[in-house]
């Protein structure tokens, strides 16, 4: 081998093992970044993160499970069979699935934004923002327990496997949340904008779960709040409140904007509806007798189109925009009205006659809690109530000729959860 | 990157300064005209159409129908004959006017040098397993749109499929089993040197599986297919072997005479068998019993809360039903291709040139799929010493998809589902609409008021320049890559039932790069006469860029309108990034003592962009050893082997396909809006644990061939042990996630794999015969935490195989209601139900009482062919089978529900339901309700089958009537693809799965089913 090939050959080894670029295999992603540095200029990110997740992540069906449940809606053609009109919950359904990963990871983000708070220095902002992170576990765990009863008490995040608590741990956490969220979150009156969370919001959802325990009192004393505040106001214009704009009603709702949301209105409305629609969801009949002619929600509630029955609340069909209301004033009489009995038959008639009808006139408290269980119907239809208040109310078995059993009044904990993780447990009856 | 692309440039202009100085063609003078007879050595006939020419030049001719050739030479020239099955021969002219010429017969030449990884090899020293395709059979497989068809039931261990039977779609390509449970477990694909990327560009769901990776490959333009199977083969590939390696080798130019060949093909296809749908009458009966057995359990009649009365028959006097199936399919699709090759070259330059159109049209209307590609492969010899190569392949392929399956949207079988009665069109012409009119969206709507397209330009090149340092010592520097532009289109106007108010477009772009720059050194040397060594070394750098993008946008002004510059509103838009990198340093030595004792070793180590820290490098061995017992000399005294060799192998290889480029960093991502301001959120734990999945192999094999290599076998045993296995594990969601990539555990395969070559008879009438068979055993034998669910049907569990089914197992229909337990009884299941297997005894039917019941894995599997020609006719049959798979028959859950759903009902069953006791004990009772319509074994069904998957016969024209239209050669022939297919799946078709993952197979979700298609071709080449 002479000197020229020995060194053509060296030149050649050097090539193939110094070709190799020792950065090359460094690749960053370039669309995020590392949770570690996460910090204060991130707050209000993990902060819209949050309310993207609870606006999103439950998924379209989980705004009106309550009326698909409660006995409110039927499906079309279109929508095929439905386990939850039907009260014949799988536990492998898919919605289901996609309702407690919903709730689940909207609290993962919660407490993210919670703990990244507790690095952070104190400041007014950041309180406030701990308040609405307050908020929105309580909110998630109203939502949680209202569908499958007692369920993993979430604090931190975790990737541990978790047991369920009972249902009175998981209520009285709702209530220590939503009594944080009303210290310490901003006042609905700091920006009057109904779409982010405020200390009224959490006034209204503890105001809901006060009545739900049976705690009139607190029931009473913060609808009663709410409605003397002034911030709010009955709508003479009752379309107005399901239109996204601006109306006296709403104390909060997610906005859901078309290019952010779910188009969840689009079950309702009719494929060929202006808007576009899927059409799965139609009203019973009997929404339709509900109403009295002069009652001015009926049309904007139950109507027709193309000689087709339709929910009307709902409008953006295909092109989506739907705000997905969480609560309004309305229903802070409604609670009134209940929580106090025959004592609250004002707060009952001034709804009555905003929305066109006679005030009532009873003096028997039996015929008086019909009256009101009533107008929460005619009221709240396709808003997610009909379910819960004929749950707590223990009329569900009466009203509902396929609710049979007493399992029936839960929903069934995910398979896929129960597969994953070994300690929880199925509700009774699945 | 940037260092390593100057240094690419670089070398890449030396080999350009290196050609341009070289000098590219000789010279030839001529004065004396030689003629000749050409003939068979064993049997003295003539040979037509053998290939003369003169040694380094391209001059030359061919003989004629009588073994005749006429050729002006110079007095010194020396002339090549050279014809397939024959052994060339070389004869100097030496002033010679008449020169004759006797060719043996060469049985080995067309399995002589085999591509394996970074080279090339002779057959008999690959102690390896390796299963070849050679242009010939995949020239056989005409009709198919991409080369992966080839292989199908030609390589033993080698398990493809379809998933359904609309073209351009991928298949599953399984070598010896699923050997990883992410992603689809397809192996790696090497054209010409060049590993391609596996990603696709198929973005909306359309029930479809991924389109092929190499859907942009010409099949004409394959010179060979090599599967590698076994460790010892693959291993060079490393990280990126564990699921088998694919090397596909392009045709090159031979020194010779210009040839052209021009072939075309054109066929068309039908469905082979079609699902009878019942008649209205009889949906009604049924429909109608459901509701009355409905009422009958709870007591109910007219009038009380929850009763369901009868449909009401809303047929006018005399109304046919409605084929929902006539009216979304075409009665035949088309299929058409035409090739043209041009080839040849000196002893400096040889060229291969090719060009082709392909249309193969879908049965469902508007579906199809067409390709414009051409080639070309130079290879130019600079010097003694330096030898260059360049491969360049572009195409262009068009893909008019159409909605598949149960995405929600699928055409076939949303328009078997309508109600029997109903109507595509209203009295007025209009279209009837899905949930208003109709039961489901109008399928002939769907097709009419869509445009969907899937356009890849592709571009897929090689340049090398291998240089000669010293005998027996090569430098090759390569540079590679392929780059694809794609454009997916989805608009659906404002006429079509999901179109919205103005229409819908939705529009993805994207780029894909993939660049390699690879060096090797290559040497050879003989020790001794008898001890011969050879090996290489080499490093290899690939890098992969991923861009791609979406916008949409809706509400058109009408729907000629179809781009977002007319859009109302752009509804929807992002741009994306992502990439990886590999490093690589490879390295192969053999040993090969007398052609008796040979041994292999290889080592690669890789390093991935996608681990971290000291995960991020790993090395991949292998060791082979062979020992040819046909060249000892008490084996030939026997004289009975022509071949016998034993082989062994042990290797390791890797995986890292499935999962994301960032999967092991923890990451927080945007796009997480609220009220148009930026919203983010921790969108991926990370993982910084993860790790190379690894599989060991041992391979065990041995080839016989006897009566002079007219009959002979290859038999394989292997063992593959995966650890480490990658998988997006389902998780808990309390944890926030739905799931994380995770090494989860251990699988194993074991099979055997046996191929037979016989040739049955020679001479006037040769008749040949092909079987291959295999059987794969796939377990998984550990895993971390508990049993993972998949979909619907599926389970990963420990001691169970990938894609086992875990369903409710039927065992019967209760006869009586005495019969049925209790808890049941209370929950409204009656006689007539279905009686299912309660496995944890409490009485009541729940998820608690799945059980693993088998599985989408075949039991064996293989093809068998046999060639026969006489004469001037050849004719081929090719069967392929499978048996033991099960199929789960997912459509059946609506078309048999009998009064779950209102869908329209399968003709077959409804004649067997249970209508009282003794009646039937398999499919139940007419009732409302979901508990009968369980995922259970009722729809569980055998997908054994054995198909003709290709039929040819073929009639080459005799030479002297070729030479009157002065071509050099013509054959035509007509090939039918399945003639029929044998099983008792009551499907469509039984070659189906919804899925390309190993963890969900065999599910039908009711895909276009596989065509039978008839093809007539032409092959002419002058």
């Amino acid at each position: 081998m002479n000197l020229h090939i020995l060194k053509r050959l060296s030149a050649i080894l050097a090539l193939i093992f110094t070709a190799g670029c020792s950065d090359v295999l460094d690749i960053s992603p370039r669309t995020s970044v590392s949770p570690d540095n996460l910090g204060q200029n991130e707050v209000e990110q993990l902060l819209n993160g949050v309310y993207k997740q609870f606006q999103n992540g439950p998924g379209r069906d989980n705004v009106f499970l309550f009326d698909l449940l409660g006995g409110n809606l039927l499906t079309s053609n279109l929508g095929g069979r439905n386990e939850f009109i039907e009260h014949d919950v799988d536990a492998d359904n898919g919605a289901l699935r996609t309702m407690w990963y919903g709730y689940y990871r909207g609290i993962y983000r919660v407490n993210i934004l919670i703990e990244t708070l507790e690095r952070l220095e104190p400041t007014p902002r950041n309180q406030e923002i701990l308040g609405i992170a307050h908020f929105f576990r309580g909110y998630a765990y109203y939502s949680l327990v209202t569908r499958f009863g007692g369920v993993p008490i979430l604090r931190t995040e975790t990737r541990d496997f978790v047991e369920r608590n009972t249902e009175a741990e998981v209520w009285a956490f709702v209530r220590e949340e939503l009594e944080k969220a009303i210290d310490l979150a901003p006042d609905f009156s700091s920006k009057s904008d109904p779409y982010y969370a405020t200390s009224d919001a959490a006034k209204a959802l503890l105001a809901r779960t006060a009545l739900t325990l049976g705690d009139m009192a607190t029931a009473t004393q913060l609808s009663e709040e709410l409605i003397e505040s002034g911030d709010f106001g009955l709508e003479d214009d009752f379309a107005s409140i399901f239109r996204s704009g601006s109306d006296s009603e709403t104390i909060f709702a997610f906005e859901n904007r078309f290019d952010e949301g779910v188009t969840f209105g689009a079950l309702f409305t009719t494929v060929n509806y202006p808007t576009g629609g899927s059409y799965f969801f139609v009203p019973v009949d009997e929404m339709y007798d509900l109403f009295d002619d002069e009652d001015l929600r009926k049309e904007v509630t139950v109507s027709s189109y193309s000689a087709l029955p339709m929910v009307n609340k709902y409008q953006g069909g295909l092109q989506g925009g739907d705000p997905i209301i969480i609560a309004r004033i309305a229903e802070m009489y409604l609670i009134s009205a209940e929580a106090q009995g025959l004592a609250g038959l004002d707060r009952l008639n001034e709804l009555r006659v905003m929305r066109g009808l006679d005030p009532l006139a009873i003096a028997d408290e039996a015929l008086y809690a019909e009256a009101v269980a009533e107008e929460r119907r005619r009221e709240l239809a396709y808003e997610g109530f009909r379910w819960y208040d004929l749950v707590r109310t223990g009329k569900a078995m009466d009203e509902l000729p396929t609710v049979t059993a007493e399992y029936q009044l839960r929903l069934p904990i995910p398979v896929s959860e129960l597969d994953l993780n070994p300690l929880l447990e199925q509700n009774p009856g699945y | 990157m940037k260092k390593c692309s100057t240094i690419c440039i670089r070398s890449t202009l030396l080999m350009l300064a290196f050609c341009l100085s070289a000098q590219c063609f000789g010279e030839a003078t001529a004065d004396i005209t030689v003629t000749g007879t050409v003939t068979d050595a064993e049997t003295g006939e003539p040979i037509p159409g053998v290939s003369i020419v003169v040694r380094g030049t391209t001059q030359g001719t061919a003989t004629d129908g009588l073994g005749k050739y006429t050729l002006t030479v110079s007095e010194e020239a020396v002339l090549v004959f050279s014809f397939v099955g024959y052994q060339p021969q070389e004869i100097p002219v030496n002033n010679r006017s008449t020169i004759d010429v006797a060719l043996q017969t060469d049985i080995q030449t067309l399995e002589d040098v085999v591509v394996i990884g970074y080279g090339a090899e002779k057959r008999s020293r690959i102690m390896g397993s390796i299963g070849s395709v050679s242009s010939e059979s995949i020239q056989q497989s005409k009709g198919i749109v991409s080369p992966e068809q080839a292989i199908q039931g030609r390589v033993a261990g080698v398990n493809v499929s379809s998933t359904s039977g609309i073209p351009g779609q991928g298949l599953r390509v399984d070598i010896r089993g699923a050997a990883s449970v992410s992603g689809g477990n397809e192996p790696l694909y090497v054209i010409d040197g060049v590993p391609m990327s596996s990603g696709t560009e198929s973005r909306f769901d359309f029930g479809i599986p991924p389109e092929s990776p190499i859907a942009h490959l010409n099949p004409s333009d394959i010179e060979s297919i090599e599967v590698l199977k076994d460790a010892s083969a693959a291993a060079i590939y490393g990280s990126r072997a564990t699921n088998g390696v694919v090397l596909i080798t392009t045709k090159r130019g031979s020194e010779g005479p210009t040839q052209f060949n021009f072939s075309a093909g054109i066929g068309f296809e039908n469905v082979r068998k079609k699902l009878e749908i019942a008649s209205s009458d009889d949906y009604l009966e049924v429909m109608n019993e459901a509701r009355a057995n409905y009422n009958a359990d709870r007591g109910l009649s007219p009038g009380d809360a929850g009763f369901r009365p009868p449909l009401v028959d809303p047929r006018e006097p005399g109304q046919q039903d409605t084929d929902w199936f006539d009216l979304v399919t075409r009665s035949y699709a088309r299929l058409e291709n035409y090739n043209l090759s041009v080839s040849g070259g000196n002893a400096k330059t040889r060229f291969f040139i090719s060009g082709e159109y392909m249309n193969h049209e879908g049965i469902i209307h508007t579906n199809g799929i067409d390709r414009i590609s051409g080639r070309m492969n130079l290879d130019h010899k600079a010097s003694e010493r330096l030898d260059l190569k360049v491969s360049i392949g572009l195409s262009r392929t068009e893909n008019n998809r159409i909605q598949n399956d149960e995405s929600g949207r699928g055409i076939l079988v949303r328009s078997l589902e309508q109600r029997p009665y109903d109507k595509p069109f209203k009295e007025d012409g209009s279209y009837t609409v899905g949930g208003v009119d109709i039961l489901r969206h109008n399928g002939v709507q769907v097709i009419n008021e869509q445009d969907i397209s899937l356009i890849n330009h592709d571009a897929v090149f090689e340049a090398s320049a291998s240089l000669k340092l010293l005998e027996g010592l090569r430098f090759q520097s390569k540079v590679g890559g392929e780059y694809r532009s794609s454009h997916e289109y989805v608009y659906l106007n404002a006429n079509h039932p999901r179109g919205g108010s103005g229409g819908v477009v939705h529009d993805w772009r994207s780029t894909r790069s993939n660049m390699l720059f690879e060096n090797t050194l290559t040497f050879e040397h003989d020790f001794t006469d008898k001890l011969h060594f050879g090996g290489l070394v080499g490093h290899s750098l690939q890098k992969f860029i991923y861009e791609p993008s979406y916008v949409s946008g809706e509400d058109f002004p009408s729907p000629s309108f179809g781009y977002i510059e007319s859009a109302g509103r752009i509804t929807g838009g992002w741009t994306s990034w992502t990439a990886y990198a590999l490093e690589s340093y490879i390295s192969r030595l053999n040993l090969n003592y007398d052609e008796k004792y040979i041994v292999w070793f290889t080592l690669r180590r890789d390093g991935s962009s996608k681990f971290l820290g000291d995960n991020r490098y790993g090395w991949f061995p292998s060791v082979s050893a062979g020992w040819r017992l046909a060249e000892e000399s008490f084996i030939r005294d026997l004289e009975v082997f022509s071949d016998l060799r034993l082989r062994a192998s042990y290797g390791m290889t890797g995986n890292q396909a499935g999962i994301g480029d960032f999967a092991a960093v923890p990451s927080a991502s945007g796009g997480e809006n609220y009220r148009g301001a930026t919203g983010i959120a921790i969108v991926n734990v990370g993982n910084p644990d993860l790790t190379w999945e690894t599989a060991n192999q041992l391979n065990m094999g041995l080839d016989a061939g006897f009566f002079g290599g007219r009959l002979s076998f290859t038999a394989d045993y292997f063992i593959q042990k995966t650890n480490d296995l990658l998988y997006n594990r389902p998780i808990h969601t309390t944890s926030g996630f739905s799931s994380t990539v995770q090494n989860i555990g251990s699988m194993e395969n074991r099979g055997i794999e046996l191929s037979i070559h016989s040739v049955n008879t020679e001479g006037r009438i040769s008749w040949t015969t092909d079987f291959n068979i295999s059987s794969v055993r796939n377990e998984l034998t550990s895993l971390i935490g508990e049993p993972i669910p998949v979909g619907e049907h599926h389970v990963i569990r420990e001691g169970e195989p990938l894609g086992s089914f875990y369903i409710l197992r039927q065992l019967g229909i209760y006869q009586t209601n005495d019969e049925v337990p209790q808890p049941q009884f209370n929950q409204g299941v009656r006689a007539g139900d279905i009686m299912y297997e309660d496995i944890n005894g409490d009485g009541l039917i729940t998820s608690a009482d799945r059980q693993v019941i088998g599985s989408g894995n075949p039991d064996f599997y293989g093809g068998i062919t046999n060639t026969v020609r006489f004469g001037n006719f050849d004719f081929s049959a090719f069967f392929s089978f499978k048996y033991g798979n099960e199929i789960y028959n997912n459509w059946a859950r609506r078309l048999d529900s009998f009064g779950t759903y209102e869908y329209a009902l399968r003709a077959d069953n409804i004649d067997k339901r249970w209508t009282g006791p003794g009646t039937s004990n398999s499919v139940p009772r007419a009732i409302l309700g979901n508990f009968n319509n369980q995922n259970s074994t009722r729809f569980l069904e055998d997908g054994s089958y054995l198909r003709l998957q290709n039929v040819t016969l073929g009639y080459t024209l005799p030479s002297n009537v070729v030479e009157k239209i002065k071509a050099r050669s013509l054959r035509l022939s007509v090939s039918a693809r399945n003639l029929f297919t044998i099983t008792n799946y009551s499907g469509m078709d039984p070659e189906v799965s919804a899925t390309l993952s190993p963890t969900q197979l065999g599910v039908d979700h009711f895909s276009v089913p596989q065509l039978r298609s008839f093809i007539f071709n032409l092959e002419l080449g002058f």
